[in-house]
């Protein structure tokens, strides 16, 4: 079956001879080298982002591979309007809605966040990392419209303006979704010593 | 403390308060060892959303995403699942014809596709609370989406048969529409014209948010939707285009 028709061009038979297949496979080879550097430009920020919305590390990479491979497989089809990083994050939260429905974001690999043969940290950066695993645990409750919206603004660094076209929703909605958020974060989070 | 106020503090932070209402937030910091608190519990809050999780700057994805890439499945699933799936969603009743005529425009005709393609080519168009544009990179998920196509003098082709894939393999059918699981519709016959042809039905199916591919096939012959279906088909002149369905 092949209900997925090429939109590439035909490449005559006459031209997949002898070294024309050096040249061919020298091109699918370059082709991937750029993809490289387009997943090493991009995929720190992503796996931020991924981490903070799913809470786990190795879901979180999982996440991002389907995200680029996703785009990989769409790259035929992509429009070049200098948008790409904004439907970058789109797939990939996308991605992350999917592997949260799954139960993807477990704590099956919640282990490997702590080396087992370090040395035990200072005080303060215990209580930074029990408080980052608290409020991870209490982003992973959030409805999916408050999660994306924190994770962006947080855990991507991103405007208020941007979150709105990755979201495809009006600054305002993205405002009151991330106070709404907040909120319920707060409620959750021990008070401070001023 | 009020949530109200830890609501304001956040504000103060994003910059949405009014500037005399900053200032007089700021003036009461300095001197309310309350309102500090709630200060340091927002500013603990962010720093806990903005630490990112250990181990994340070790990692590459670009180790064993080549071999993950040549690895996995196509997108588009071949055979009895297949077909199960569409049956399925069509039995679901999920496919909801509409009858709301599209006007569509005359103008740009998209061509993509192999040999043939400058003679053959179709755009699509979205409907959505009664006005028509062109489909861009992204669609609503409750879009119904109409078609155009070309088919210039000299084409071959008679037919013409529109459908979708999404990422997960599922199946969506436009012209023809396929409601009745019992039946096997054909492709939709075809003049040639040096003008464009709309495509008069917009189509709205029940989409999850994600890639989705839309396929038009330039027939010589009709064939049904399950030959589509079943891979008896290979259309020599076809046209492909992929949107991001929003959430």
């Amino acid at each position: 079956m092949n209900p997925s028709p090429s939109t590439s061009k035909v490449v005559p038979l006459f031209a997949l001879e002898g070294r024309d297949d050096d040249a061919l496979m020298a091109l699918s080879r370059t082709r991937r080298e750029a993809f490289d550097v387009l997943v090493g430009r991009h995929q720190q920020a992503l796996l931020r982002i991924a981490a903070k919305y799913l809470g786990d590390v190795a879901t979180a990479r999982d996440a991002c591979q389907a995200t680029f491979l996703e785009v990989y497989r769409a790259r035929h089809a992509y429009r070049p309007l200098g948008r790409f990083p904004f439907f970058l994050r789109r797939v990939l939260l996308n991605q992350c809605h999917l592997v949260a429905r799954r139960g993807g974001a477990d704590a099956r690999l919640a282990a490997l966040d702590v080396a087992p043969d370090a040395p035990p940290p200072p005080d303060a950066l215990i209580l930074a990392e029990e408080r980052r695993q608290l409020v991870e645990a209490e982003v992973s409750k959030l409805s999916e419209k408050l999660r994306a919206v924190i994770v962006l603004r947080y855990a991507g660094g991103h405007t208020l303006e941007d979150i709105a076209e990755v979201l495809d929703v009006p600054v305002g909605t993205v405002k009151s979704r991330l106070f709404a958020a907040m909120q319920a974060l707060a409620s959750a989070l021990p008070g401070e010593a001023p | 403390m009020t949530d109200t106020r830890f609501d304001e503090l956040v504000k103060l932070s994003e910059g949405e308060v009014t500037a005399r209402r900053a200032e007089a937030l700021r003036a009461e910091l300095a001197t309310s060892p309350t309102l500090r608190a709630e200060q340091a519990r927002l500013e603990a809050l962010v720093a806990a959303l903005e630490a990112p999780a250990p181990r994340l700057e070790g990692l590459d994805l670009r180790d064993g995403f080549w071999a993950m890439a040549d690895a996995a499945p196509a997108p588009v699933r071949s055979g009895p699942g297949l077909r199960v799936a569409a049956a399925l969603a069509v039995a679901a009743g999920l496919a909801l014809v509409t009858a709301t005529a599209v006007m569509l425009r005359d103008d740009g005709v998209r061509e993509k596709g192999a040999s043939g393609a400058e003679l053959t080519g179709f755009e699509a168009w979205v409907l959505r609370d009664g006005q028509v544009t062109r489909l861009g990179p992204t669609m609503h998920r409750d879009d119904a989406l109409g078609f155009s196509y070309r088919n210039l003098p000299g084409s071959s082709a008679r037919a013409i048969m529109v459908y979708a894939e999404d990422a997960a393999g599922r199946v969506f059918w436009f012209y023809p529409a396929w409601t009745d699981p019992g039946a096997r519709p054909s492709a939709v016959p075809i003049g040639v014209s040096n003008a464009p042809v709309r495509l008069d039905e917009a189509v709205r199916h029940e989409l999850s948010p994600g890639l989705l591919t839309i396929h038009a096939l330039f027939l010589d012959t009709p064939v049904s939707v399950v030959d589509v279906e079943a891979g008896r088909v290979r259309a020599p002149r076809a046209a492909s285009v992929t949107v991001e369905v929003l959430p």
